[in-house]
């Protein structure tokens, strides 16, 4: 009786467990309903073909997904996002996105029925996963070392997630941006240049001495063009701002201005009598970066618009910003600008030629 | 004799069930030493506090020499009366000498500090109480005896005409009380009335001073000690029988008395 | 015995010219600090009225001399505050924040914030709000019968605790990024960004408050031993501590509102001071303004030239406080024993 008893039991494990290596094999890339990627954090994800409720917590990364025809499967992105008056004059679907943050909870995204997270600040990843959705962290910076083919990372993330035209057009922006470096590189040459810039980060409003550090998209670009990020050789302190009398001392070159606050940081800028002693403020050296679908020193379509207008602005190199700029949004967003258009997303203001933060 | 001190139809309650002191009336003579006996509990301690106008008495007129004392600013107050504390720790670390020329501060004007001829009489009163070797100390470094005599040295500069203890006997050891009534003595021989609290009738006994004997917020005699107090009046405040013998009274010979009874009590001792 | 106190009122007098040398010899080195280097002979050409360079001229005209004055003025405040809290509570281990004005102004400030109000209303409602918190710390005592401080330092807690809870609400409440980065400015204490106009606000209050202290401080000493020895040594209790608490709070609230919080400066330089004078108040009170003002420099200083970007001044306060603290203690300890 026992034998008979162990014999069955045998049977049925062996029969259990060939049912569930045989269901094992349901997480390969090869089968057709879900894809495996590795996102930037280098962990593995297993999403589903068929995502369409996205929580895009990234600026670049909904500016890639409403590019390559994805926009409407977003749910809700970063709320600094809706706050550029433009992301929604080109895309009007922006209106409706929700506004999440970076410490948004498991439970709404469940309740928003979300079923896939692509976020810039994992700390939350965790619970996400543990409920279930799917996350892909993206970041704009490079953890180790300089930003170079991590720029791509993210928007090659969403075209092999979502595949078809989205892959298509994933690929036809990174070699976009790869033709221009090396475009750009071919014209104005490669140099070790310490001339400081000191970039603004105006996505938030900390200040005018708030920038970035050395492995950030910025970086790249600067090294693009030639010049230096000035925060750069503080890296080792992690220090991405600096105090009155550094910024006095280092007095750079050029100081360039970025994000939605922009217009109230250039004021600031320029009436400080503290400020009035920069070599760069006398002689006129404050530039803006233009604000587009998002301000576009960020990773985004937009990139080779801002490698080739930092690239002019400091050597001889030719660029026609209102051509260039049409030219960028009519192909990622197939949308018409006109000439005051750009203009006004030349200094950081909304359609209407209004400052986009009213406080 | 004349009467320095008047208390008239005094009334003080807590809160409205809590009466403490009942329709009390009382006469303190000048150069006199008086004690206040009676029970833990009893309001010796909030007659007191409402002599030195620190409670809110609703009935009842106390008035120092003749003047009510509510009409007294409280410098003025501070220069007729002085109040002596149960010793307690303080926390800031002042020098003896510090300490005591507190009691100078009714005769300060706002803003000025004691001048040297006030450190003067601070000196020579620690001198008269034998505290001078401890003017440069700190008041937490020293034993509570001479605690206390520091406390008693800062109402001496006050140079009150009344000087109120509230149970000074509290915290010294046998001899140190000796001491004290010592210097209560000889403080009323330099012309100073005298108010203090115990809850002990011997002590009253030996200095054979006034009493006033508080019971149920009322006062249940008032007069010299020696003629006053007897075991009736004690078992009354203490609901214990007393022994009076040679001037002192003892506890009393409970053993002896059930012998005497066949081994049963006379009375229920709880 | 006079003798005695001669030598103490010199070695008294000895320390406080002391300290004021060395609190102008701390602003001048002030004056020559920083991240921007400036000739040492460009300082003093400076002060005497002559002609230097533009740049190193705005740096001192525009960065070092308001931040150096405000500095000062918020390390008299702080310090004589938290001199006066440790008498009144009779408590030396007691800081400027224990009725909770302190975390009363950060809501102040976060409401204004929140409100996009200027940044002269963002200081006021700090100050107001700073007052009514104190106000509502002395309510809640008074519903209790007790006439002991402990209740008034227990209902300080409660109302400091209720005021954090709002700034959490009020930093979640921010809906925009601007709101959210101001309002952690004034959690963190920084006097980086202070104008000459900051110093002209603080003071007529800080020489009001000090006028006022220094008036008080002998008396102070009395309070401290609670209300009836106060009152049977002649002093108007409820009077005195009223003016008392109201120019501590005062002069916290005012440097809260321009500088944010500033933890341990008045808990540590009362105490240093008592270790080197003693405990009595006529000579604390005077020295603590000078100790606290010099600290407050020191602190700045190193807080905007040990690096290049701005380090918090709650971080130097802590990182120097802390050990000076520990050091007050231990000369104690026998005390505490």
């Amino acid at each position: 009786m026992k034998k008979l008893l162990k014999m069955i039991l045998c049977d049925v494990m062996l029969i259990c467990g060939v049912t569930t290596l045989s269901s094992c094999n349901t997480n390969s890339s090869e089968n057709p309903t879900t894809i495996t990627v590795t996102d930037m954090e280098g962990t593995e994800v297993t999403i589903s073909n068929d995502v369409d409720h996205v929580a895009c917590i990234s600026p670049s990364a909904t500016d890639f997904m409403i590019s390559f025809g994805l926009g409407d499967k977003i749910v809700g992105t970063y709320r600094s996002f809706t706050y550029n008056s433009w992301a929604i004059e080109m895309y009007p679907s922006a209106a409706n996105y929700k506004a999440y943050s970076y410490s948004v909870s498991a439970e709404e995204l469940l309740a928003d029925e979300i079923d896939l997270v692509i976020i810039q600040d994992t700390e939350n990843a965790e619970s996400f996963r543990n409920a279930g959705i799917p996350v892909i962290g993206v970041h704009q910076y490079s953890p180790t070392g300089a930003f170079d083919d991590e720029v791509f990372d993210t928007a090659r993330l969403i075209g092999d997630i979502f595949g078809g035209d989205a892959k298509i057009k994933a690929d036809a922006w990174i070699k976009d941006v790869e033709d221009t470096i090396s475009d750009i590189q071919n014209e104005i040459g490669i140099t070790n240049s310490e001339e400081p810039i000191y970039y603004v980060n105006g996505e938030k409003a900390k200040g005018l001495y708030y920038s970035d550090g050395g492995n950030s998209m910025i970086s790249r670009i600067y090294d693009v063009a030639n010049v230096r990020l000035a925060t750069e050789k503080y890296e080792v302190l992690n220090v991405h701002e600096v105090s009155d009398e550094e910024m006095i001392s280092l007095n750079p070159y050029v100081m360039m201005i970025g994000g939605t606050y922009q217009n109230i940081l250039s004021d600031e800028l320029t009436t400080s009598e503290v400020w009035s002693n920069l070599d760069c403020n006398k002689e006129d050296r404050v530039y803006r970066i233009p604000v587009c679908m998002l301000g576009i020193e960020n990773v985004s379509c937009e990139t080779p618009v801002m490698l080739k207008y930092t690239a002019s602005l400091f050597n001889d190199y030719d660029f026609d910003i209102t051509v260039e700029v049409k030219e960028n949004i009519k192909k990622y967003f197939d949308y018409e600008l006109t000439d005051s258009d750009v203009q006004n997303m030349i200094r950081g203001l909304d359609k209407d030629g209004n400052d986009m933060i009213n406080e | 004799m004349s009467t320095i001190l008047q208390i008239e139809n005094l009334s003080f309650a807590y809160e409205k069930s809590n009466i403490v002191l009942n329709d009390l009336s009382l006469k303190i003579q000048k150069g006199s030493i008086n004690a206040v006996l009676g029970r833990n509990g009893c309001g010796k301690s909030t007659l007191l506090d409402c002599i030195i106008n620190f409670n809110q008495y609703e009935e009842g007129i106390i008035l120092l020499n003749g003047r009510n004392i509510r009409d007294f600013s409280n410098k003025e107050l501070a220069r007729n009366i002085s109040y002596i504390s149960q010793s307690t720790i303080i926390n800031m670390n002042f020098t003896v000498k510090e300490f005591i020329s507190f009691g100078r501060n009714p005769y300060l004007k706002l803003g000025s500090s004691p001048s040297k001829e006030d450190y003067i009489k601070v000196s020579f009163i620690a001198k008269k109480c034998g505290v001078e070797h401890l003017l440069e100390k700190h008041i937490n470094k020293i034993s509570g005896g001479e605690r206390q005599l520091v406390f008693i040295c800062r109402a001496l500069v006050q140079e009150t005409e009344v000087l109120i203890f509230d149970e000074p006997t509290a915290s010294l050891d046998f001899g140190n009380q000796y001491k004290l009534f010592d210097l209560l003595k000889l403080l009323q021989k330099e012309g100073k009335t005298i108010i203090f609290t115990t809850h002990n009738p011997n002590q009253v006994l030996e200095l054979d001073s006034n009493v006033i004997v508080l019971g149920d917020g009322k006062i249940l005699c008032n007069g010299k000690a020696s003629e006053v107090l007897n075991a009736t009046l004690l078992e009354k405040i203490y609901d214990y029988k007393f022994i009076k013998e040679h001037n002192v009274f003892r506890y009393s010979k409970y053993e002896k008395q059930k012998v005497n009874n066949g081994g049963k009590p006379t009375k229920n001792i709880g | 015995m006079n003798k005695k106190g001669d030598k103490e009122n010199r070695r008294f007098l000895i320390i406080t010219v002391g300290l004021v040398f060395l609190l102008l010899l701390t602003f001048f080195f002030s004056m020559f600090i920083g991240r921007y280097h400036i000739a040492v002979k460009d300082v003093f050409l400076y002060f005497l009225g002559q002609q230097i360079d533009d740049v190193s001229g705005d740096v001192i005209t525009y960065l070092r001399i308001p931040r150096t004055l405000v500095a000062i003025m918020v390390g008299c405040s702080l310090s004589i505050s938290g001199t006066i809290y440790q008498s009144v509570f009779n408590n030396k281990l007691v800081s400027p924040g224990i009725l909770g004005v302190s975390s009363g102004a950060s809501v102040g400030a976060c409401l204004a914030i929140l409100f996009g109000f200027s940044s002269f209303m963002i200081s006021f409602s700090a100050f107001i709000v700073g007052f009514i918190a104190v106000f509502l710390t002395l309510l809640i005592a008074r519903l209790f019968n007790n006439k002991s401080n402990i209740i008034l330092i227990l209902s300080g807690l409660a109302v400091g605790g209720l005021m954090s809870s709002l700034v959490g609400l009020m930093k979640y409440l921010a809906d925009s990024e601007m709101q959210l980065a101001e309002m952690t400015f004034w959690l963190l204490g920084d006097i980086s960004g202070t104008t000459i106009n900051d110093f002209w606000i603080l003071l007529p209050i800080v020489i009001v408050g000090c006028f006022i202290s220094i008036i008080l401080s002998w008396r102070l000493n009395i309070v401290s031993l609670g209300a009836k020895e106060a009152k049977t040594l002649g002093v108007n209790y409820k009077a005195t501590m009223a003016v008392l608490i109201v120019i501590a709070t005062a002069l916290t609230a005012v440097s809260v509102s321009i500088s944010g919080t500033i933890g341990w400066i008045g808990l540590v330089i009362p105490n240093i001071v008592r270790l080197l004078v003693g405990s009595n108040n006529k000579k604390v009170v005077p020295l603590s303004m000078l100790g606290g003002a010099i600290f407050m420099v020191v602190v700045d200083m190193l807080a905007r030239s040990l690096a290049p970007n701005e380090i918090p001044l709650s971080v130097i306060t802590g990182l120097i406080g802390t050990p000076l603290f520990v050091f007050a203690i231990f000369k104690r300890r026998k005390e505490i024993q």
